[in-house]
């Protein structure tokens, strides 16, 4: 009986521990207020679900656009920021992550870019779908425009004895062939796609900086420039860091008081363990390489691959 | 359920008397009942009251995870125990051993009513208090262990200490073997 008593107290005082915890806990659980949510966009932009293994992912849109449909079904989310590190992509990747912020902000939520080392060309235009640019002064961004990298290795191909014949279902099946030179006809239907392409990165930043065409295509000569410039432009709004964006989101969102931070696609264990994290420099290793495998991509048999264009 | 009272009352006060006791009857369920609360409390204590991290759906899945690996850790280290107690001599089973283990898990709820005292503590000290009170219930169910194989396998206090640290030494051997081989081979591609 007295065992059974004394064990009964200790299960008492546990209890009473545990409720007393339980109590504190709650008394100092944030508050589940506005949260301003945080999604990167680093390296380059490329469609579908990039690279990846068990234990790191990178790049690709589809895990972009699925924390933006994350962040705009969750209602404490009053603002985004989306954070640029990015030298840009294909064309068609920025577009459709684009086309995603305009319908974020068609919900009701605020999109504030927060431009890193690099936001050029793809992620330029990412940026300019959004409410508020930021970028640091310099920050190196612009690059609008639009380039189809082609390289013609015919004498190469002489020289090494290479003779590649093709059986196509018509004219323009192998346009941009590498193994011989481009006709003027080719060169012309090339030039109408790219110039497609640029008219519709115009409009976007026409409209998302609510500037003239005009206006656009005499800065959109492809040139890039420092966030300092981009501000006297019109290209950016503010000079200022991540932290600073984040405040001018709370500020736009209305949100009062210090906001709570949501970041979307946190590092995984293995790459803070690792670090893969992604510097300017491998940025633009990436672009040099994305060039130099564009260039020398000749079995293209299903025709133009997207990652071909490349919005610069 | 009078004898279970019991049994929890000699572990936290008598334990040579509580493994005399498990031996003798066979109280596996009633080590399983001990068990289970045992894992889920503390857990359960630590996310409500630390916010560990941003828990959300994580918290089941945290919860279902600590009582299956109590659960393989139960079981391996009784079954660990026993063969090398029976190596060394040992007399008892393997059920009693499994038994007077379960039981043991009972010392992790005291984790709870320390941490309670802990949270009344300045700022400051808690997070040395945290980990001294982890440290001490860690002790506690070592020095429980010890009695437990020693009673249960009738060892002496030499060869109990030594069933228990022979896994560890096991693996410390394992490890040293794989850094050696692994060393070797760099040092091999180096030249």
């Amino acid at each position: 009986m007295y065992k059974k008593s004394v064990i009964i107290l200790i299960c008492l005082f546990i209890l009473i521990s545990l409720g007393g915890l339980a109590f504190r806990g709650n008394k100092q659980a944030p508050k589940q207020g506005d949260k301003i949510a945080v999604i990167y966009v680093e390296g380059v932009i490329m469609g579908g679900r990039g690279q990846g293994n068990v234990f790191v992912e990178q790049g690709g849109t589809d895990q972009i656009i699925k924390q933006l449909h994350e962040a705009r079904d969750d209602r404490s989310v009053k603002a985004v920021v989306l954070r640029v590190n990015s030298p840009g992509g294909s064309a068609a990747a920025s577009q459709e992550v684009g086309e995603e912020i305009k319908k974020l902000r068609a919900a009701g939520k605020i999109v504030v870019t927060s431009m890193g080392d690099v936001a050029a060309s793809g992620g330029y235009w990412l940026a300019a779908c959004t409410d508020k640019i930021y970028a640091n002064s310099t920050t190196m961004t612009g690059s609008i425009g639009v380039y189809v990298p082609y390289a013609n290795w015919e004498e190469l191909y002489k020289k090494i004895g290479i003779y590649q014949e093709k059986i196509k279902s018509g004219q323009h099946k192998d346009i941009l062939s590498p193994e011989r030179a481009m006709t003027n006809e080719e060169r012309a239907i090339i030039q109408v796609m790219v110039d497609d392409i640029y008219n519709q990165f115009v409009l976007v930043v026409a409209e998302g900086r609510k500037m003239d065409m005009e206006q656009v295509r005499k800065l959109a000569d492809g040139r890039i420039y420092t966030g300092n410039q981009a501000k006297q432009l019109g290209l950016v709004d503010e000079l200022g860091n991540m932290y600073d964006a984040i405040d001018g989101a709370a500020a736009l969102a209305d949100i009062k008081g210090k906001p709570e931070i949501k970041e979307y696609g946190k590092q995984s264990p293995w790459n803070m363990i690792f670090g893969a994290n992604e510097e300017a420099s491998s940025l633009l290793e990436k672009v040099l390489f994305n060039q130099a495998k564009n260039a020398l991509n000749s079995s293209g048999s299903m025709g133009i691959s997207p990652d071909k264009w490349q919005v610069k | 359920m009078g004898g279970l009272y019991e049994i929890l009352y000699d572990i936290l006060f008598q334990p040579k008397i509580a493994m005399e006791n498990i031996k003798e009857g066979k109280k596996v369920g009633q080590a399983f009942l001990v068990f289970l609360p045992c894992m889920i409390l503390p857990i359960w204590t630590f996310i409500t009251a630390f916010h560990a991290a941003d828990m959300g759906k994580m918290m089941n899945m945290m919860l279902v995870l600590e009582v299956l690996g109590g659960m393989v850790i139960w079981i391996l280290g009784a079954t660990i125990w026993n063969l090398i107690a029976e190596l060394f001599g040992g007399r008892g089973s393997a059920a009693s051993l499994f038994t007077a283990l379960g039981f043991i898990h009972i010392v992790r709820l005291a984790i709870i009513p320390l941490w309670a005292l802990v949270a009344l503590m300045p700022e400051d000290s808690r997070t040395f208090l945290t980990v001294v009170s982890m440290l001490t219930v860690i002790a506690w169910a070592f020095y429980l262990d010890f009695v437990a194989i020693k009673e249960v396998h009738q060892l002496s206090a030499a060869k109990t200490v030594l069933v228990m640290i022979t896994p560890m030494l096991f693996l410390g051997l394992l490890c040293t073997i794989a850094v050696v081989f692994v060393g070797s081979s760099l040092m091999h591609m180096s030249i």
